[in-house]
């Protein structure tokens, strides 16, 4: 709508919105208000604090209503509470205005609650009707074609809001007046920001966020697109691993049968090995038998009593001793020292009594040689004898003669004292008597007293003995028949000389007799042998006399025995062999040795075969059928376990092998489960990477987007109002002009930003560096351009606070100029706290 | 007699997609737990069997955690018979697991194939019975299983399948149910698994279809009540019903923060709808933030999930609002703000851009303007 006819609005007439009376019954500080206004300049001269940003807010809020209702940020910004007055109670007040449309009286009062307490009125000023031309939510906007923010910056020029220092600043932002200029500052930031993350987040090139998450979700899809593949694979390798386990399950199987077939074998060779026992045990039978037939064969006639046989051989032991002993009859007498004996002794044997007288001869001959000796030996002790007994003698004659005189004197005083004693004690003991008459131990002791006297008494008397002795010896001393005995026993010896000889003569005549010489030391010796000989011959010559006679009862007993033994020998089928006596039969012997043995074989053959049989039964009913089974060779049985052993190998190393495939099998599909499970777990990471990546592209498109729209909004929104912004901003920087200024408003460059320059020598200045008076123009008239490009249709009443204040008098001049100037296209406002401000 | 039929239940599922690595082992817990404590209420109320109708394990590297508790729980509860077939998140995984630690399968785990299998549940001292048939759907088998399957209709029957209902019989695929080559095959209810929110419709004139849904919710997929379908069956059929077991409820709601200026003020209105909802703070929730929002209102969806995530154990915000722009505002304002928006305005009218993109550009650029959007 404002587009229409923009080009052709700025710097043109004056339209036909216009104020001509403001009341302001009740608003901020300001009551009871009114001022009528004319076409033009109305002045107001207020002083400072009177309200006047009051009255300009209360301008715009008629038309646009109250801002900041939802605000919460600052009290400042909710103008419902900065403008009710202090009392509380409603606010707000009347605007009769005139538009294209017709006059009107705008009447709107403000409460606590927007829906409940605020009115709005709007009449035709000519019939005093409402009019529903303007709504309170669009008044202004239709009017002014701004909404309320845009039509404060415009219409409202503050006193600090002149000097225009570039757009960035606040004061050169409210000089321009311009919404646009805060948003293309706005705008840059937003760019920036945008292009930064669309720089970070770019789904091109490396760096991008956006990118690497399209490369992530690339490099996903690659991964999972294996697990078709991988299923596939498990699946093949399930497969063959089924197969391989059937393979497996028939090697089994095969192994199963082999073993059982083995075991079969084994079976085969126990019934074989039964059956060879079986045969066995019947050939020993047989054995046996034919065994006891040979012995029967061989024994022909004879009979194998084994009694009888042992009998016999009784017999024959029998003759056999009776034999021996018969022959060591015959031998026992007739010996070598037997016939020496005799040949000794003769048939007729001398008297033994004078081998008696002999012997007794002999020991008398010793008893005389000892009596001799002893003799001898009996000179030769007394010889010596008597010369001691001489030395001893003329010793004692000397010890005698000192001996004597001592004796005599000890003697002789213990005699004395003795007699003495004995005296004294009768006397003592006849006194006590007679005196006391009474008590025995006066008496005892008298006695006692009277023994040891009559004791003294007596050893005197032995002393004297003594020494009469002494006179004794003396007497031998002197005696001399020791060489009486000496010759008497010489004598003696002689004698026994004599007859030694004597009884050894006869001794010896009779050693003649057997041509033996008498020895004195031999012949007790040989007199005993001969003694002891002839006993032996006497006795040889009886038993020989008994052994005849036991040699014929010997013989005839043999004979007896022989006769026995032929009539056994006969009985066992022997008849040809005659038994002899003495003699040990050996023959016979022999043949009843073998007999007997053959016996015995007999005997013990047929209790083997007996056993055996019993045996042989046993083990037929331990295996019945065993006689008539036929069993397989031996041989074959361990071909074919030969076989089957080769085979178990064979099918052990394949199922080793199968085993290994197996577990080949399932080590490779658990890795590829493992695998298939991390990529089934990356698909989930997909689904979330591709959400995030899906959010975060939308959202990069919108943000590119949008980066692509705000910059054609921003193109858009300069194009509008540059060309005809730079023309207004011309128009009135020539007017205004000072005269002291070089160069023209063409001289000045606006950029899109809004920023200023002036082209000086060929360079573009920034209007900072001008002076001030140069600056507060180039403001006011950016200020009066964008009033001219702004408001299109009606023109808002332009108030002004005092904008001059700061203006020297040289320079305020030119403010006026700009008043008439601006006047001539807006109604103003002029407020001003000072006279000397009032436009004259 | 009473069966459960349930389906879906995702064992050792990863959970990453919302959760960090604590709180998605937290909740990978709680589905093993709550799928344990199913089996101990089948237990106690004396049920025969538990039809698990596929997909009980999500991964085929099953945890020893998940093995052993599941398998303690069939083992502990011998008079249960577990009838499960396998779905396309499950393989052989589970039962190798337990013949290598265990060495055989327990008595009371009935197993399926790619061909149909039958196992007949007598209750004691009754005559009453019911045959459970089932197979496992591959790309090979799924082209003839229908027409091979053999019912007898003197019996009460149910079937088991894991698979994506169709009424069209044309693509064949694995895991596909053409439901109307099911039909007329005796059958009295087709206990399914594959979808997980819960479905009980009519099948034939005899029977019915049944989706026993997931025993728990795990993402924003999954919004509403989760459980399993107790079955009880008896000489007349079969009678459904749907029991909520879900430990977490997930709920997926909208909130107009038209009013709101701040994200405190959207954070009253969330939790007021949160509240009208009957959401408790143990549920999952995804709030939509809706309606035309001022141009000068700050609402931060990260800064209000922070807030609420204190409050509700999970919950993601979504902004969904659009600027409220009033064209007439702006119809006379001179600044750059005003030109950009009527020249959005005037490329809207001309077709050059569309509406929902020219209020983001405007909101976009007028935040930006009044330096309220920071673009981080």
């Amino acid at each position: 709508m404002y587009r229409h006819g923009h080009q052709n609005t700025y710097g043109g007439g004056k339209a036909g919105m216009k104020i001509t009376k403001i009341y302001i019954e009740n608003f901020g500080t300001i009551s009871d208000y009114s001022l009528e206004l004319k076409d033009g300049i109305n002045t107001v001269l207020e002083d400072n604090g009177w309200g006047k940003s009051t009255l300009a807010n209360f301008v715009r809020i008629m038309f646009y209503g109250l801002e900041g209702d939802r605000s919460r940020k600052n009290i400042r910004d909710n103008e419902r509470n900065l403008y009710r007055p202090w009392n509380g109670g409603t606010f707000g007040g009347s605007i009769e205005f005139e538009s294209v449309k017709g006059k009107y009286i705008l009447t709107r009062t403000f409460g606590t609650n927007k829906k409940e307490d605020d009115t709005f009125s709007l009449r035709d000023a000519s019939t005093g009707k409402e009019s529903s031309d303007y709504s309170a939510e669009d008044i202004g906007k239709v009017l002014f074609g701004l909404d309320s923010d845009s039509y404060q910056k415009t219409s409202f020029i503050g006193h600090d809001s002149i000097k225009y220092s570039g757009v960035g600043s606040e004061v050169g932002s409210k000089v321009s007046s311009a919404p646009q200029a805060e948003d293309i500052a706005v705008y840059d930031n937003a760019c920036e920001l945008m292009k930064n993350y669309l720089n970070s987040h770019s789904p091109k090139g490396v760096k991008g966020s956006l990118s690497k998450q399209k490369n992530q979700i690339s490099e996903l899809k690659r991964e999972i697109e294996r697990i078709d593949d991988i299923t596939r694979r498990v699946e093949n390798e399930k497969n063959a691993m089924i197969s391989a386990e059937e393979a497996y399950e028939s090697l089994l199987e095969s192994k199963k049968s082999y073993e059982k077939e083995k075991k079969s074998l084994i079976d085969v060779r126990e019934k074989a090995l039964k059956k060879k026992t079986f045969l066995e045990k019947q050939e020993n039978v047989l054995k046996r038998e034919k065994k006891i037939e040979d012995l029967k064969k061989e024994l022909g006639t004879l009979k194998p009593d084994e009694e009888l046989v042992s009998k016999a051989e009784g017999k024959i032991d029998e003759i056999s001793a009776l034999s021996v002993k018969l022959e060591t009859r015959k031998n026992s007498t007739h010996n070598d020292r037997f016939e020496r004996l005799r040949s000794k002794y003769g048939e007729n044997i001398q008297d033994s009594d004078e081998l008696g007288q002999r012997i007794e001869d002999m020991k008398s001959v010793q008893e005389m040689i000892h009596a001799q000796r002893g003799l001898a030996e009996q000179i030769d002790r007394e010889k010596e004898k008597l010369e001691i007994e001489r030395i001893r003698l003329d010793e004692q004659r000397r010890e005698r003669e000192n001996l004597i005189g001592a004796k005599r004197r000890s003697a002789t005083g213990l005699l004395v004292i003795g007699v003495v004693v004995t005296v004294l004690a009768i006397c003592t003991a006849v006194v006590f008597y007679y005196v006391l008459h009474f008590g025995n131990i006066p008496t005892i002791i008298a006695g006692a007293v009277a023994l040891a006297g009559l004791a003294l008494i007596i050893v005197g008397a032995v002393g004297i003995g003594n020494l009469r002795g002494l006179r004794l010896n003396d007497d031998l001393y002197s005696g001399s028949g020791s060489g009486d005995v000496t010759a008497s026993l010489s004598q003696e010896i002689k004698e026994y000389d004599l007859r030694i000889k004597e009884t050894e003569k006869r001794i010896s005549d009779y050693l003649d007799r057997f041509d033996i010489e008498y020895y004195r030391s031999d012949a007790e010796g040989i007199l005993h042998s001969i003694k002891s000989e002839i006993a032996e011959y006497r006795e040889n010559l009886k038993a020989e006399k008994n052994e005849a006679e036991e040699i014929g009862a010997l013989a005839e007993r043999g004979k007896g025995l022989c006769a026995e033994l032929k009539d056994m020998l006969s009985s066992l089928g022997i008849p040809g062999e005659e038994p002899v006596f003495p003699g040990e039969n050996k023959a016979i012997k022999k043949i009843l040795d073998d007999l007997k043995r053959a016996a015995s074989e007999g005997a013990f053959l047929a209790a083997e075969l007996e056993k055996d049989r019993k045996d042989l039964a046993e083990f037929e009913d331990e295996n019945p059928g065993i006689a008539k089974e036929v069993i397989p060779e031996s041989k074959d049985i361990d071909i074919r376990e030969k076989e089957i052993d080769d085979k178990l190998s064979e099918t052990d190393l394949q199922l080793d092998a199968q085993r290994k495939e197996i577990n080949e099998y399932s080590r490779s599909i658990e890795i590829r489960n493992n695998e298939l499970e991390e990529l089934m777990a990356k698909k989930d990471e997909l689904a979330n990477l591709t959400e995030e990546y899906e959010e975060e592209f939308h959202r990069y498109g919108i943000v590119k987007k949008t980066e692509e729209l705000l910059g054609r909004a921003k193109d858009a929104l300069i194009s509008r109002y540059m060309a005809p912004l730079r023309c207004s901003f011309e128009k009135y920087y020539d007017i205004l002009k000072g005269s002291g200024e070089n160069g023209n408003a063409s001289d000045f460059l606006i950029d899109t930003n809004l920023e200023i320059t002036k082209k000086e020598l060929g360079n573009y200045r920034d209007i900072r560096t001008l002076s001030d008076g140069t600056g507060d123009r180039i403001g006011l008239c950016m200020r009066a351009a964008f009033l001219d490009v702004m408001y299109a249709d009606e023109k808002p009443i332009v108030i002004l606070d005092d904008p001059f204040s700061n203006l020297d008098k040289k320079n305020i001049e030119w403010g006026w100029r700009y008043l008439d100037l601006l006047s001539k296209e807006y109604q103003i406002i002029y407020m001003t706290c000072h006279a000397n401000r009032v436009k004259a | 007699m009473l069966l459960f039929h349930t389906a879906d239940v995702h064992l050792d599922s990863k959970l990453n997609r919302y959760f960090d690595s604590t709180k998605a082992t937290e909740r990978r817990h709680e589905i093993l737990q709550n799928f344990q404590k199913m089996v101990e209420y089948g237990a106690e109320k004396g049920v025969r069997g538990i039809l698990i109708a596929g997909d009980l394990f999500d991964v085929t590297n099953i945890s020893a955690l998940a093995r052993d508790a599941v398998y303690s729980s069939i083992i502990n509860n011998p008079g249960i018979e577990f009838f499960y077939l396998k779905g396309n998140h499950d393989d052989d995984g589970f039962i190798r697991l337990i013949l290598d630690k265990y060495g055989e399968i327990p008595d009371n785990l009935k197993l399926f194939s790619n061909d149909w299998t039958s196992y007949e549940l007598k209750e004691p001292d009754s005559d009453i019975s019911v045959v459970i048939t089932g197979a496992e759907l591959n790309e090979f088998n799924n082209r003839k299983l229908a027409d091979s399957l053999s019912l007898d209709r003197n019996k009460v029957n149910i079937v088991m399948l894991h698979g994506q209902e169709t009424d069209t019989a044309g693509k064949k695929d694995a895991e596909i149910i053409p439901l109307r080559e099911y039909h007329d095959r005796g059958i009295d209810l087709l206990a399914l698994g594959h979808i997980h929110e819960p479905k009980y419709e009519k099948l034939d004139a005899r029977g019915y279809y049944s989706y026993a849904g997931c025993l728990e919710g795990r993402g924003f997929d999954e919004v509403g009540v989760r459980g399993f379908n107790l079955l009880n069956v008896d000489k007349n059929g079969i009678e459904r019903t749907f029991v909520p077991w879900a430990k977490r409820t997930i709920y997926d709601i909208s909130v107009d923060v038209s009013e709101a200026i701040t994200s405190d003020d959207a954070i009253i209105a969330i939790k007021n709808a949160i509240v009208d909802a009957g959401i408790a703070e143990k549920d999952m929730i995804k709030v939509r933030l809706a309606g035309r929002v001022s141009l000068d209102a700050l609402i931060d969806p990260v800064f209000i999930a922070t807030r609420l995530n204190d409050e509700y154990y999970f919950v993601k915000v979504v902004d969904e609002t659009k600027p409220l722009i009033n064209y007439e505002d702006f119809a006379v304002d001179m600044s750059l703000k005003g030109e950009y928006v009527r020249l959005i305005k005037g490329m809207v009218e001309s077709g050059e851009i569309d509406g929902a993109e020219a209020e983001e550009c405007i909101a976009m650029g007028i935040r930006i303007l009044m330096g309220e959007e920071k673009l981080v």
